[in-house]
C-alpha cells in the first residue's frame, strides 16, 4: 500500500489554479470585451428588459441597453479603482509602518494607538462625508486648468484616493512587525554603524526585504477596495451614471426586482461578477500570504 | 480596574471631539449650502434661516458654540428635516438600528463559533473543508450582494418573508442574516484557526484523560481561551456591520440611523451629520471598551492598561 503523504498548504492548489484563470479571464474580458462587443455601452435601444437571448447574452436592462457590455465595462471601473486604491493603501500603508517600526519605542507606540483607534472607527462613514464634499473643488480646478475632458473621471480619482487614505491599516501593521524583526538584522546594523542615515537604511536595506509580504496584502487590499467601492456605488455616492461599475449595476439590478417584474438577470450577473472576483482575489491573496508570509500562520 | 476604565473614558473625550472638529467643518467648507433649493432664496430669508439654525457668524464663532451645545447635549435642528431636532431623530431611529446591528452581531457570532469550532474537530476531514470553502465564500459575498438576492429568492419567488418593512419579527430576518453572514465568516475562519491551536495543548488531553464530558472540554476548556482572537475581533465586527447596516437599511427600506445619515451627506445638514457620527464614534468606542475588559478576564495575564 502506497503511503499517503499530505503536504501542507498544497490541498487547496485546484482552487488557486481556477483563482488565478477567471482573474486573467474577467481582466482581459474587461479589457477587450468592450471592443468586441457589438454594442457601445450607452446604446439604447427599444429593446427594454429583454431576457437572456442569443443577441443579448445577459439581457437588457430597463433602457435596452445590453447588460453584458456594461457589465464588462464597469468591471473595468471596478478594476481600475481597485488596483489604484491598493496602490494608494500600499503607499500610504508601507510608510507608516515602516517610520512606526525603525523609530520603535514613544513614536511606534504612538502611531500604532492611532491605527488601533482607526480600526474602531466607522471610517468609511469618513470616506462617505469626504467624497461627497471634496467632488466640487475637485470639478472646479479641473475646469480652471482647462481639463474639462477628465471631468467623467472625477469621482472615480476621489475614489480610489479617499479609499486608499482609509485601507492602509493593515498593511501598516504588517510592514511594521516586518520592519521590527529586520532592523536588528546584523546588515542593518553594519549599515547603522557605517553611518547610512536612517533613510538610507530603510529605503536600500529594508524596503527589499518587504516587497514580498507587500505584494501579499496588495493582492488582498485589491478585494476590500474593490467592496468598498461597490458599497459606495450603490449608495449612489461612487462612480456616477452613465458610466458604471459592479456596485451601480448592482443597484440598478436591486431595484429591477419587485413583485410586478421581476428583471433576475439584472441582479443575479452583476452579483455573480462581483463575488467571483472577489472570491478569487481573496482566494490568491490568501494563498500567497500562507507561502510568502511565515509569521501568518 | 477603576483607575483604568476613568482613563479610557477620559481618553475618549478627546477622540469625541475630534470627530465633531471633523465632521463639522468638512460639511460646513463643502461647497453647496444646506438651504439652497429648486429656487434662489431672497438673501433677508437666508439671513433668517441661518439665524434660525444657528450659521451665522464666522466659521469659528459657529463650531465654538455647536461645542458648547453639544456639552449641553443639545445636537440642534436638523437642517434637512426641518423643524425636527437631531436629538429627536437619533431618538427615534437609534433602536431600530440597535435593533438590526444587534441581532446581526448575535447571528454573526453565534453562527461564526458553532461552525469555526465545528470545523476545528474535524479538522483536515469533509465537515472542515466545506467550512473553509464556505468561509471564502461568504467572505466574498457582502451584504449588498447578498441582501436583493435574498429577497429575490425568499421573497418573491417562495413567498416566505417580507421583502421590506420594520415591525415584527419575520421582517427582522432577512435584513439581519444578510447583514450577519459576511461576518459570520470571519468569525468562522478565527474561531478554527484559534480552536486549532488550544486543542492539541497539554491541559486539554489532560481533562479529556480524566474523563471530562467531550462538550464541556471542548466549551469550557478549550473555547474560553480561544475566543481572544474572536472578542478583538468584535470590535472592528461592531464597525462594520454599523456601515453596512447603511445598504441594508436602504435595501430594506427601514428608517434607521443610516438612512437619515446618508441623506443628511447628501444635504449638506451638518448638524444631522455630525450627530450620526458622534453617536457612532460613542457607541464603538464603549464596544470597545467592552471588549477590551472581556479579554482581560478571559485571560487574566493581560494587563488593563
Amino acid at each position: 500500500m502506497k503511503p499517503r503523504v499530505r503536504i501542507p498548504g498544497r490541498r487547496l492548489d485546484g482552487w488557486t489554479t481556477l483563482a488565478v484563470a477567471s482573474l486573467a479571464f474577467f481582466l482581459l474580458a474587461a479589457i477587450f470585451g468592450p471592443l468586441l462587443s457589438p454594442y457601445s455601452t450607452g446604446e439604447i435601444s427599444d429593446q427594454s428588459l429583454a431576457c437572456p437571448s442569443p443577441s443579448h447574452w445577459m439581457g437588457t436592462d430597463i433602457h435596452g441597453r445590453d447588460l453584458l457590455t456594461r457589465l464588462l465595462c464597469g468591471a473595468r471601473i471596478s478594476f481600475l479603482v481597485g488596483f489604484f486604491g491598493a496602490l494608494v493603501s500600499l503607499l500610504i500603508g508601507s510608510a507608516y509602518g515602516a517610520v512606526a517600526g525603525y523609530a520603535g519605542g514613544k513614536v511606534d507606540r504612538l502611531l500604532m494607538q492611532l491605527i488601533d483607534l482607526l480600526y474602531s472607527l466607522p471610517t468609511l462613514i469618513f470616506v462617505i462625508v469626504l467624497i461627497a464634499l471634496l467632488e466640487a473643488p475637485l470639478r472646479k480646478t479641473l475646469i480652471a486648468w482647462q481639463l474639462t475632458s477628465l471631468l467623467p473621471y472625477s469621482r472615480i480619482f476621489l475614489l480610489f484616493l479617499a479609499l486608499g487614505f482609509v485601507e492602509w491599516l493593515t498593511m501598516a501593521r504588517v510592514v511594521r512587525s516586518r520592519v521590527l524583526v529586520l532592523k536588528e538584522a546584523l546588515f542593518v546594523q553594519a549599515a547603522r554603524v557605517l553611518g547610512r542615515s536612517p533613510f538610507g537604511i530603510l529605503r536600500y536595506h529594508i524596503l527589499p526585504h518587504l516587497l514580498g509580504i507587500v505584494a501579499v496584502y496588495l493582492t488582498l487590499t485589491v478585494p476590500t477596495v474593490i467592496l468598498a467601492e461597490s458599497f459606495l456605488s450603490f449608495l449612489g455616492l461612487g462612480v456616477e451614471p452613465p458610466s458604471a461599475s459592479l456596485g451601480t449595476l448592482l443597484a440598478d439590478g436591486a431595484q429591477a426586482i419587485n413583485p410586478i417584474r421581476t428583471a433576475w438577470w439584472l441582479l443575479v450577473f452583476p452579483s455573480g461578477m462581483l463575488a467571483w472576483t472577489l472570491w478569487a482575489l481573496n482566494a490568491l491573496g490568501d494563498k500567497l500570504r500562507d507561502l510568502l508570509d511565515p509569521s501568518s500562520r | 480596574m477603576l483607575t483604568f476604565l476613568a482613563r479610557r473614558l477620559v481618553g475618549a473625550l478627546p477622540v469625541l471631539l475630534g470627530v465633531i472638529t471633523i465632521t463639522f467643518f468638512l460639511v460646513r467648507l463643502a461647497p453647496g449650502s444646506p438651504f439652497a433649493g429648486e429656487r434662489a432664496i431672497p438673501p433677508e430669508i437666508l439671513r433668517q434661516l441661518e439665524a434660525k439654525y444657528k450659521l451665522s457668524g464666522s466659521l469659528w464663532e459657529q463650531y465654538a458654540s455647536y461645542v458648547s451645545d453639544v456639552l449641553h447635549g443639545d445636537l440642534r435642528l436638523s437642517t434637512r428635516y426641518r423643524n425636527r431636532t437631531v436629538n429627536e431623530i437619533i431618538g427615534q431611529t437609534l433602536p431600530v438600528s440597535l435593533l438590526l446591528g444587534g441581532s446581526a452581531f448575535c447571528l454573526a457570532l453565534g453562527f461564526g463559533i458553532a461552525a469555526g469550532v465545528w470545523a476545528a474537530i474535524r479538522h483536515n476531514r469533509t465537515a472542515d473543508h466545506l467550512v473553509q470553502i464556505l468561509c471564502l465564500g461568504g467572505i466574498s459575498i457582502p451584504s449588498f450582494v447578498l441582501a436583493p438576492l435574498a429577497v429575490l429568492l425568499f421573497s418573491l419567488e417562495m413567498r416566505l418573508l417580507p421583502p421590506g418593512g420594520w415591525g415584527s419579527f419575520r421582517e427582522l430576518i432577512l435584513p439581519a442574516s444578510s447583514l450577519a453572514l459576511p461576518y459570520a465568516a470571519v468569525v468562522a475562519r478565527l474561531t478554527r484557526a484559534s480552536m486549532l491551536e488550544i486543542l492539541p495543548m497539554d491541559y486539554i488531553r489532560t481533562a479529556r484523560a480524566k474523563g471530562l464530558a467531550p462538550m464541556a472540554v471542548l466549551f469550557l476548556h478549550g473555547l474560553k481561551p480561544a475566543s481572544l482572537p474572536i472578542v478583538a475581533y468584535a470590535g472592528p465586527l461592531a464597525a462594520n456591520l454599523l456601515t453596512g447596516s447603511l445598504v441594508v437599511e436602504e435595501i430594506f427600506g427601514i428608517h434607521g440611523m443610516g438612512s437619515f445619515f446618508v441623506e443628511g451627506v447628501l444635504s449638506r445638514d451638518v448638524f444631522l451629520v455630525a450627530g450620526v457620527t458622534l453617536v457612532y464614534s460613542a457607541l464603538l468606542i464603549a464596544f470597545n471598551l467592552l471588549a477590551d475588559l472581556l479579554s482581560a478576564w478571559l485571560d487574566k495575564r493581560l494587563q488593563l492598561s
